[in-house]
């Protein structure tokens, strides 16, 4: 019934961007079915099982830490009172604003000369040439480590306002029951934070799936640096695509057993009233365990990597009253902020679409708004390129040179972005419409408000929460964003991970030192925004 | 509430017009390519490196430069795709395997220049002139002269003795340097002898390779192996460091040209072409002119510590250092990059990873 809410202009819009984002994505799958070459028979003799197995294990691995520590430290923040809870609360997000490669090449570094663990082992014991051969994280432990120490902040985001958004009734409920603590962690508090923590660890797993710069550093090889070896080294597109879509098929799978092992059990809070938990006081043994353990993985993923940047950042800060730096710095924060606003209005919308329609192919083409997050930037890039030229090709033949280039402009840029984090928005968007009901669109829509009314006046005021984090999230996540810019960017157009990435690539860490700091710092401001967001949320519920 | 959605709406009004300098600076730039006041570079190599030599051509000839930088086999496959309208007018890469391989997938225009001719030795350029060498850097063994006594060093080929197992460490095959290397092997030795060569080297590994040059050199330098093979300006760039504590260590480790008493030290070249549908030629060639006259030459050789392409260009002191002029295995850069393939496949093969 709800399809007769939407008329069909309001869905030719919807089917031109789902368009966009599916070409790139299409293009990649058709090379499917095109016929194997000699190299695929190298590839499938010498290599692919050396991809597989270190793909599955890094993705399991991977999984398995994240959650563990997202899930710890997210239940210790929101049921127990312990010391630094409060400063812990909001640091144990802060990973999430650095690049994982930028971590990558940052662990490293520690351990080598000029790097402030080996450093301080030289200097004080001498041991500074043990602590490097010891410390050897340029294997798959290391991109294991990085990874988890990286990505857990999104399965720790999301689990968090779960337990927060909890009802305290059902904890007291459990209690009434007799269930001790243990059980109420397991028994209630899991399985209603359990979508919460799944879309958490669908984020890490596609993440980490999509990851080329830690594994190309760490010489690590798996799916995404095979495909991207096949493709650039060996120069054959076939091959490289062949491998591109076994990774896509894999993540085809990821979804469905997500879906499935949801299942038809859904988890719906009784009451929309919420009270806020009352910390529980724990033994003094117990608080001081509860903060070394937040205290080791905001050291890990936070810490030690800014105090590495800061004492690299002595020796190379002449860099900062570069004049071109500060030209990088808008570039990444104008490209930034347009592409994440732009991503997030048009996920409001289609999001919106889906759930006011029951046209089938219409939700079938919306989950492939949820692929493009486990591509790998230089898969989309190539995606992109291909369709684009022959855009450009098609112009020359009619105006006889193209009036406006596409490759090589932004728009080329923005796509990009489009396909790789609309899931993140889309994700967002869809779970905060579906906490609105449908009758309130029906009782708007009988007062005579127009869809886009409906939205603009209730929808996103409802869900306003939702939106920010999702701008947020894509915010962050296009500033960090390598591969892609690095290959569709125009003319003249730095930005702070490409210029990262040249200074590393030249073999010179400490001079990343500027423009890493820089790039974290524009990624915090929005994640401390978000966290002020959660906390006047809570002050909000107290009053 | 409609406050929410008017800061929406007024962020991304901003955000637009912000935005839209930037996509007029765009367009600007369409229109002046017809006009020829410019040159578009795709440039593998690090457009900060580039900036000081590129601001001296504008000033020098009145043309403006636009340069996107990336990874060359990216901007190969960049241009590949764009064709015939494509904006690039000069592509900067590094490796004569990623300049062979852009002439022979037909991304490059044959250019004729007397001038550039001249300026560039023959070896350092395709006899075709669809690419010129504009640096030469040298691949070559590294070592740690508390462990290793200098008699005991002499070529390439040495390194596969038994006398070295346990005793090297080297980065992945994947890393574009060592497939030139093995590929000059293929040239000089055959296929079959490159193959073991690579297999006894893997022997003698005393670790899985891993990391870049700068990591093979800080190997050798903690001990954990005795030699290497490393591209000297690496070397050179940790030596000119700031730091007094990083020169401590980078005098820790010494350079030894191989094959100096046969073909000479294995030698790779960093250089440009013009791109087969450039529409700014005739700037391109005034680019590539200049980055092979003595001013950027001079500039480039000081800032990266790279050799020049003829010898009476200065040296920085650092590179004056180890050697210099030392003998060159003079095989056309061109081989290089028609063995390169065969080269990977044999790396797979011995399990060089």
């Amino acid at each position: 019934m709800f399809s007769k809410i939407l008329d069909y202009k309001d869905q030719i819009f919807l089917y031109f961007v789902i368009l966009v984002v599916i070409t790139p994505i299409i293009t990649v799958l058709s090379y499917v079915f095109s016929p194997s070459t000699h190299l695929w028979g190298h590839l499938a003799d010498n290599l692919l099982l050396e991809y597989l197995s270190n793909t599955f294990l890094i993705l399991m691995f991977v999984s398995l830490i994240s959650v563990v520590l997202g899930v710890s430290c997210a239940w210790l923040v929101t049921m127990y009172q312990f010391p630094g809870k409060d400063i812990f609360k909001w640091l144990l997000v802060m990973p999430i604003a650095i690049p994982t490669y930028v971590s990558a090449y940052i662990y490293a570094g520690l351990v080598e000369p000029s790097g402030f663990l080996f450093e301080s082992a030289e200097s004080t014991i001498g041991l500074g040439k043990e602590l490097y051969n010891l410390i050897n994280l340029r294997n798959i432990y290391g991109v294991i480590f990085i990874l988890s120490i990286c990505l857990y902040p999104y399965i720790y985001l999301i689990t968090y306002s779960s337990f927060k958004e909890q009802s305290y009734c059902a904890i007291e409920v459990g209690k009434s029951l007799g269930l001790n603590k243990k059980e109420l962690f397991r028994k209630i508090s899991i399985p209603l934070a359990r979508p919460g923590i799944i879309a958490g660890l669908s984020l890490v797993m596609m993440e980490t799936l999509a990851e080329f710069g830690t594994m190309d550093y760490y010489g690590v090889s798996t799916f995404t640096t095979g495909i991207y070896r096949t493709w650039f080294a060996f120069d054959d597109d076939t091959s490289a695509l062949h491998l591109a879509s076994i990774l896509l098929t894999f993540v085809f799978i990821l979804m469905i057993l997500e879906k499935y092992s949801r299942g038809r059990s859904k988890y719906n809070h009784s009451s929309q009233k919420t009270r806020p938990m009352k910390p529980i006081n724990m033994s003094m043994r117990n608080g001081i365990y509860a903060f070394l353990w937040c205290l080791l993985i905001v050291l890990l993923g936070f810490i030690i990597p800014i105090i590495q940047l800061f004492l690299w950042l002595i020796d190379t800060y002449s860099y900062l009253f570069d004049s071109e730096f500060l030209e990088i710095i808008t570039n990444t924060i104008i490209i930034g902020s347009f592409a994440s606003v732009l991503i997030v209005l048009i996920s409001i919308y289609a999001s919106y679409v889906n759930r006011s329609t029951s046209n089938m192919y219409t939700k079938f083409s919306l989950k492939i708004f949820s692929i493009g997050y486990s591509i790998p930037g230089v898969v989309i890039a190539v995606g992109i390129i291909i369709p684009i030229t022959l855009i450009d090709d098609l112009q020359a033949v009619i105006f006889g040179s193209p009036i406006f280039y596409l490759s090589g402009s932004f728009i080329a840029l923005i796509i990009a972005y489009l396909v790789r984090f609309s899931t993140i928005s889309f994700n967002a968007t869809e779970s905060g419409l579906s906490k609105i009901k449908n009758n309130i669109d029906l009782t708007a829509k009988s007062f005579g408000f127009s869809n886009f009314m409906i939205l603009k006046n209730i929808h996103i005021p409802m869900m306003k929460t939702t939106v920010i984090t999702a701008l947020i999230l894509v915010f962050v996540d296009i500033v960090k964003e390598l591969p892609a810019t690095l290959i569709l960017r125009p003319f003249n157009f730095d930005t702070l991970a490409i210029h990262i990435y040249e200074l590393a690539s030249s073999e010179q860490l400490s001079f990343i030192a500027s423009p890493a700091l820089m790039l974290i710092t524009i990624g915090l401001i929005p994640v401390i925004i978000l966290i002020r967001k959660t906390v006047g949320y809570e002050n909000e519920i107290r009053d | 509430m409609d406050k929410l959605f008017l800061n929406i709406f007024l962020l991304s009004s901003i955000i637009f017009t912000g935005s839209s300098d930037i996509l007029q600076a765009e367009s600007y730039t369409l229109h002046e390519s017809t006009e020829s006041k410019e040159v578009n570079i795709y440039s593998a190599r690090k457009a900060y490196l580039l900036k000081p030599i590129l601001k001296a051509f504008e000033k020098d000839t009145g043309i403006k430069v636009n340069i996107i930088s990336g990874k060359s086999k990216e901007l190969q496959k960049r241009i590949e795709r764009e064709g015939t309208n494509t904006r690039a007018d000069v592509l900067l890469t590094v490796d004569a395997g990623n300049l062979y391989i852009a002439k022979s997938k037909d991304l490059l225009k044959k250019i004729y220049s007397k001038k550039i001719n001249t300026l560039i030795p023959e070896y350092l350029r395709d006899q075709d002139g669809y690419w010129y060498g504009l640096s030469v850097r040298s691949r070559v063994i590294m070592y740690n002269p508390k462990k290793v006594n200098l008699s005991d060093l002499s070529t390439y080929e040495d390194m596969a003795n038994k006398k070295w197992k346990g005793r090297i460490c080297v980065r992945s095959s994947g890393n574009i340097y060592n497939q030139s290397l093995l590929a000059s092997l293929i040239y000089h030795l055959g296929e079959k002898k490159a193959k073991t060569w690579a297999k006894n080297i893997v022997h003698n590994f005393s670790r899985k390779p891993k990391g870049n040059d700068r990591t093979q050199m800080i190997s050798v330098i903690l001990g954990e192996c005795d030699i290497t093979l490393a591209n000297t300006y690496y070397l050179g760039k940790w030596m000119s460091s700031e730091k007094d504590k990083d020169r401590k260590y980078a005098k820790q480790i010494a350079v030894y040209f191989p094959n100096q008493s046969d073909r000479g030290a294995h030698i790779n070249i960093s250089g440009a072409a013009v791109v087969k549908y450039s529409k700014n030629s005739d700037n391109a060639i005034k680019l590539i002119t200049y980055l092979a006259g003595d001013k950027a030459q001079e500039l480039y050789a000081e800032a990266n510590h790279e050799y020049p392409i003829r010898e009476n260009i200065n040296v920085s002191n650092i590179v004056k250092s180890w050697g210099y002029p030392f003998k060159q295995d003079k095989l056309s850069a061109a081989q290089l990059g028609k063995n390169n393939r065969k080269a990977v496949e044999i790396f797979d093969k011995v399990n060089w990873q």
